[in-house]
């Protein structure tokens, strides 16, 4: 999910990511920015990423304005090939946490609404209750929710910036004997070394009163993940799960994840 | 009589169920148990479903068969797998995942790249075949009105208060091109190259692939992306217009009959196609009958006792070879022609061989055949290693980047490698320009990677402040380019 906006006179497409933190700069186009110390970048899609702590001067943000942000400075290249687009960044919760972020999933539109302390909004919304709520879980530096597959509550990391499901490849048998297997590969890595996925078929997901039947999923091993999170969770829900819905609003002062279903 | 006749047949019936449910086959399984991945195969086992298993499962296809045939399971057993045979024959083998103990961003580019280069890159124009026809629904919504211009209409949305065109053309911008709107819709006038155009109206801030158009991409976002050619080959036929229908074909459709209809007219047939520079043969065709194009000259032998037409489009490439007079014959062969030993037929002039052919935009390898006897072309110097110990010379026919490399001029060699040649070391050598090195080479839309080989040390473009880390900590220089 691509944002264009403007970094000081920088300006250009940024990911809108939930499973970030914060800011986060591509180093490629903010080289010449100061660096204030070495960081380990976390987030799922940079996770590990070994950059430098900046600060920059002013972001514009579809109007919004932002001034002095502390930024992650990291390479992005990996997400640029797998785009083939420019990514300048990716845009992190905290940039989010005093508002209301309301995706429409169906139009391609992003909105944001400036919320009061108790985290409502300024303007009220049209009434439009959602299909499912959720509350979040752990800590404000992921999106987590729990949900579950074959009566088992599992806790997922949901993430505008992954395009697929992830499932960790240890959870127990009660989850597994939900999970229908369809392909296998290990996959080399650059120096050598090789990991195993395998693509699966989720039979039924349930969040509250709502099912996901036949959502796919890469099933693996996620312990460097959650190492690098500091956080336990047992998956990461992507865009092949939000693209379900037709609408999502987050709202990080109440804590709360709104879905709305796409009619089936 | 009746009944106990049926009684005796449903209990041969019963009978042959029981027999045939002890020999029924079953499918071998794969699943996660405990942690670990588990194989059941059961027997006797269905062959097509092991198959499938080996497949999906990237299990050792000929190892497995042995074992299941002989019982014997040392290679599963030594790669990690704990074997377990049942008395009714079934088979369960056990191991743990393949898990990764390594750097983390290798992990993360082991997930999100796949060290696999995907030519195919989402909200970029991409030609997977040498041409493009348009298909619209009876309401076009694109009209081609001059060589480098189109009209774009959205017929519905009145009531929206804003419409824009975005799209690959003006680099998916959301505030460029707004629409006027008209009585007939929203309608806006772009200025277009020949060519693959990607494009979405944004209504009142709505992202909407055009409704009236049938050809769509995906967009990378599960959603779809609309395509447009602006075509630069207009085919026509006269006569025939007794028939209901007819069709171009040629080599750039692989010889497809009904792939690209054409438009009956009072006098005879036409249609509009976008080819990519090259040189193509074709035919028009209807119902099995096959028919030249009368108003070319242009033409070869069909091999069929008749002719295929032929059309160039981009700019002509003269081919010479000097000297081997006393030769009978020499060909012209090369990437372009699929390496054909007979490709293009030279003609000997005064003081060798000749040959013309319009090869289309880009990087092409070639070699004279003379006499049957392959060789590099004696004239050019530059030639590049095929990857199994041969060279083959190049040409490289209308460039779009020209790569500039300035302060390195006491160097010997300078080679250009990346992406775009899978960063072979004997790559492109380039040429000094007084004190700069430079080579032109055409890259398709997207973004490259590539660094100089300076005698013999990899280095960064330093006129170049795109760069990004590469697995040995010494960088790639980054050039993106651009379709519009």
């Amino acid at each position: 999910m691509l944002v264009e906006l403007s970094v000081d006179s920088i300006r250009g497409d940024f990911i809108l990511d939930t499973g970030a933190p914060h800011l986060v700069l591509n180093k490629t186009y903010f080289r010449s920015y100061p660096r204030f110390g070495e960081v380990l970048a976390s987030g799922v899609s940079v996770a590990g990423n070994v950059g430098n702590q900046t600060r920059i001067g002013k972001l514009d943000f579809g109007g919004l304005e932002f001034n002095a942000v502390d930024a992650d400075m990291v390479p992005l290249g990996h997400l640029e090939s797998t785009t083939g687009t420019p990514i300048y960044g990716l845009i992190g919760l905290n940039l989010l946490a005093r508002l209301e972020l309301n995706i429409d999933f169906e139009a391609g539109f992003l909105e944001f609404f400036p919320v009061n302390r108790r985290g409502e909004r300024m303007v009220p919304a049209a009434a439009d209750s959602a299909d499912v709520e959720l509350n979040m879980t752990g800590s404000n530096r992921q999106l987590f929710v729990d949900g579950s597959i074959g009566g088992k509550m599992l806790r997922y990391c949901l993430d505008t910036g992954a395009e697929t499901n992830l499932l960790h490849n240890q959870l127990s048998n009660k989850v597994m004997q939900n999970v229908q297997l369809i392909k296998r590969t290990s996959i080399t890595g650059s120096t050598g070394k090789v990991s195993e996925a395998v693509l699966g078929r989720i039979g039924s997901m349930q969040f509250g009163n709502q099912g996901y039947p036949g959502l796919p999923a890469v099933i693996l091993d996620l312990n460097p993940l959650k190492a690098a999170f500091q956080e336990g969770f047992d998956g990461v829900l992507g865009m092949d799960f939000l693209y379900r819905h037709r609408r999502m609003v987050i709202n990080l002062s109440q804590r709360k994840v709104r879905l709305w279903k796409r009619a089936d | 009589m009746e009944a106990r006749g049926l009684g005796i047949w449903t209990w041969v019936f019963c009978f042959f169920l029981c027999v045939s449910g002890l020999n029924a086959q079953s499918d071998p399984v794969c699943y996660i148990a405990n942690g670990k991945l588990v194989v059941e195969i059961p027997s006797p086992y269905s062959q097509r479903a092991l198959d499938s298993l080996i497949a999906d499962f990237d299990m050792n296809g000929p190892e497995l068969r042995q074992a299941l045939a002989t019982g014997r399971w040392d290679y599963f057993q030594q790669n990690g797998w704990k074997v377990k045979t049942y008395r009714n024959g079934k088979v369960r083998l056990r191991r743990n995942f393949y898990s990764y103990r390594g750097d983390l961003d290798d992990w993360l580019s082991m997930m999100f790249v796949n060290n696999k280069y995907n030519p195919f890159q989402p909200g970029i124009p991409y030609m997977d075949a040498p041409y493009g026809v348009n298909r619209f629904n009876r309401k076009r919504s694109v009209w081609q009105t001059g060589d480098s211009t189109a009209v774009f209409v959205l017929h519905d949305y009145k009531d929206a208060r804003e419409v824009l065109l975005s799209g690959s053309f003006n680099g998916w911008k959301t505030a460029e091109d707004k629409m006027l709107k008209t009585d007939s819709g929203w309608v806006i006038q772009k200025k277009l190259r020949p060519g693959k155009h990607l494009y979405k109206f944004i209504v009142d801030g709505a992202w909407k692939p055009d409704p009236q158009n049938l050809l769509e991409e995906t967009d990378g976002y599960m959603g779809e992306n609309s395509i447009y050619y602006q075509t630069n080959t207009r085919f026509s036929l006269a006569g025939f217009t007794d028939r209901s229908e007819f069709y171009l074909s040629g080599d750039f459709c692989g010889w497809k009959e009904r792939e690209i209809p054409m438009t009956k007219l009072s006098n005879g047939w036409e249609c509009s196609v976008f080819l990519v520079d090259g040189t193509y043969q074709y035919k028009y065709t209807s119902g099995g009958f096959w028919v030249e194009d009368k108003g070319n000259p242009l033409k070869v032998n069909d091999n069929n006792g008749g002719f295929n037409s032929i059309i160039q489009k981009g700019e002509p490439v003269v081919f010479r070879l000097k000297g081997f007079m006393e030769a009978k014959n020499v060909y012209l062969s090369g990437s372009f022609v699929n390496w054909n030993p007979n490709g293009i037929a030279m003609a000997r002039v005064a003081d060798g061989w000749e040959a013309q052919y319009v090869p289309g935009k880009g990087t092409h390898y070639y070699k004279f055949v003379v006499d049957g006897k392959w060789m590099v072309d004696p004239a050019s110097a530059d030639s590049i290693d095929d990857g199994m110990g041969n060279r083959n010379s190049y040409l490289i026919h209308q460039p779009n980047h020209e790569f500039v490399l300035k302060g390195f001029s006491e160097a010997r060699e300078v080679i250009l490698s990346g992406t775009f040649n899978h960063w072979t070391e004997s790559g492109f050598r380039m040429k000094r320009e007084g004190n700069v090195w430079k080579l032109a080479l055409y890259l398709p839309p997207g973004k490259h990677l590539y660094k100089f080989i300076i005698d013999g040390k990899w280095t960064l473009d330093p006129g170049n402040t795109l760069w990004e880390d590469n697995e040995v900590g010494t960088g790639n220089s980054i050039l993106w380019v651009y379709d519009y």
